[in-house]
């Protein structure tokens, strides 16, 4: 194959996505037969190569792809809320100090039973935050994830129950909601005038609660609809089964798609169903290009300087940039590759 | 276009209907393209997942898509596939020829009838990024010459020639008149 000129094989390509069929391309060339007929046997294989996505794990994708998309609004949102309390604390001071303070006054078991108005609160946020930063694993940061908000609902039963005032904020099923009042997570909270509502709260799906206690009561400051994120009423047990709190739902921070069995898809989330994405074919695509480029032309569009598209994430990236840089096996200069080829021809 | 630019900036917003919009048009098209650069269907699923991750951590960042979506997702999975295969080559790197030669089949009948797909994975592997890019495209996702160019912001004649050479190329790896030497 490899004496099949350049010019020859696109031209033969040309024919191929112009669909013109195997045998008359194979016949238009009686001295390469051989050769035209091993490279369409390789463009066949290739245009083979690809499979389709289950639907469950198309499913499986989009769910993760919305909880991660809802938690990245709700921290924007966060971000731009004027930091009150343990907020603040934890904002000021790095992680490093947090640490440095926690080793010296040796105040992490002590925080571990803070709650939300405690001095150790911050410190204990920095400590799970911080548990979460260092996880690698997707299904330990599940189960952390998990373990916290359950933590976060419990700290705000503790708070009812003592009627002590305190900022919180929790994530939790919407069970009940109402003109005056809505459930989360088996937490009655109190709407005002100054309820602040982000989206459309539904039952069944998730929401984020911003608000306050006082004299065993809870009040809304914001409530974040997490839109689109159905919590499964039979979803795996992955928190601590010790746990006597209400059951939070698990926001993927990391979405990783599980194995595309029946059985292990969770809820699909009911969608309309969009057009379908073109799935074109290879005899489906023709460019109408009559191949009259010269060679001169071809060699000046091959520069690989030329790519410089805004869309492009690789022009955007420096720090990829640097590791292609760094790796000497890295070549992606076609030309390059062709020297490559030659030194192992020889 | 204009659609695209109007989802972008809902997308931007994160706007979950739009988001979802955006999943649900492209995901196919990123699994086929990432399915044609990688044979394990577990790790095509992971990586297809990990590029619409990477499009919602870019929508607040510098290197956020501004034109268009699909070339922002291809140009990502490209990039994404080429990471996971320089993380495998630094666990195990087993070159086509030693995998031929341990397998002791014939190239000649193998070219004749069948191709099998681990083979050809792994003659892709050993292209360049840009052929294997052009070839995922071209026989992945099926875009026609014009839309890959468009997508590499490369000329027609450009992406031809990128092409033919990945073909040759692929042929002289399958035939064993690179490899065994």
């Amino acid at each position: 194959m490899s004496n099949l000129t350049e010019e020859l094989l696109v031209e033969i390509l040309d024919r191929v996505e112009r669909g013109d069929a195997p045998a008359d391309i194979v016949s238009g060339y009686p001295e390469e037969g051989a050769q035209i007929a091993a490279t369409l046997a390789i463009v066949d294989s290739l245009s083979q190569l690809a499979s389709r996505p289950y639907v469950s794990a198309k499913q499986a994708s989009r769910q993760a792809f919305l909880a991660q998309a809802a938690g990245t609004q709700a921290d924007l949102l966060l971000a731009k809320t004027p930091a009150v309390g343990w907020r603040r604390l934890f904002r000021t001071l790095s992680f490093a100090t947090m640490a440095l303070f926690l080793l010296l006054f040796g105040g992490a078991v002590v925080a571990r039973e803070a709650l939300p108005g405690d001095f150790l609160y911050g410190p204990k946020i920095a400590l799970e935050s911080a548990r979460m930063s260092l996880t690698e694993d997707s299904s330990a940061i599940l189960q952390l994830s998990g373990r916290y908000q359950a933590e976060r609902i419990a700290e705000v039963e503790t708070l009812l129950r003592l009627g002590r005032s305190a900022e919180v904020e929790f994530e939790g099923a919407v069970e009940e909601i109402s003109a005056d009042q809505i459930i989360v997570a088996g937490l009655t909270v109190l709407l005002d005038g100054e309820t602040r509502l982000e989206g459309r709260p539904q039952l069944g799906e998730l929401a984020r609660v911003m608000g306050y206690t006082e004299d065993g009561q809870l009040f809304g400051r914001i409530i974040i609809a997490l839109t689109g994120i159905v919590v499964p009423d039979d979803s795996e047990e992955i928190i601590n089964p010790s746990q006597t709190t209400p059951r939070p739902t698990q926001v993927s921070v990391r979405p990783r798609v599980e194995a595309a069995t029946p059985t292990s898809s969770p809820t699909p989330t009911p969608t309309s169903s969009p057009t379908p994405p073109p799935v074109p074919t290879v005899d489906d695509s023709s460019d109408g290009d009559d191949n009259s480029d010269g060679p001169d032309d071809l060699e000046d569009s091959e520069d690989p300087d030329d790519n410089d598209d805004p869309d492009d994430p690789d022009d955007n990236e420096d720090h990829d940039d640097t590791d292609d840089s760094e790796d000497p096996d890295d070549n992606d200069d076609p030309d390059d590759n062709e020297d490559h080829e030659d030194t192992e021809d020889d | 276009m204009q659609d695209e630019l109007a989802l972008l900036g809902r997308a931007r917003a994160f706007d979950q209907e739009a988001l979802g919009q955006i999943h649900d048009l492209y995901y196919d098209a990123i699994f086929r393209y990432v399915s044609f650069r990688v044979g394990n269907a577990q790790t095509v699923e992971d990586l297809t997942s990990e590029v619409f991750t990477r499009f919602l951590s870019s929508l607040n960042e510098r290197n956020a898509p501004q034109n268009t979506i699909q070339g922002w997702l291809f140009g990502t999975a490209s990039r994404v596939v080429k990471e996971y295969y320089r993380r495998a080559s630094r666990a195990q790197l087993v070159p086509l020829s030693e995998t031929i030669a341990a397998k002791g089949i014939d190239i000649d009948d193998k070219l004749q009838a069948d191709l099998e797909k681990q083979l050809l994975h792994q003659a892709m592997a050993e292209l360049t990024d840009d052929q294997q890019h052009v070839l995922a495209m071209r026989f992945g996702y099926g875009m026609a010459i014009r839309d890959v160019a468009k997508n590499m912001n490369k000329s027609e004649a450009s992406i031809k020639m990128l092409q033919a050479r990945a073909i040759a190329s692929l042929g002289r790896k399958l035939s064993g008149m690179e490899v065994g030497q």
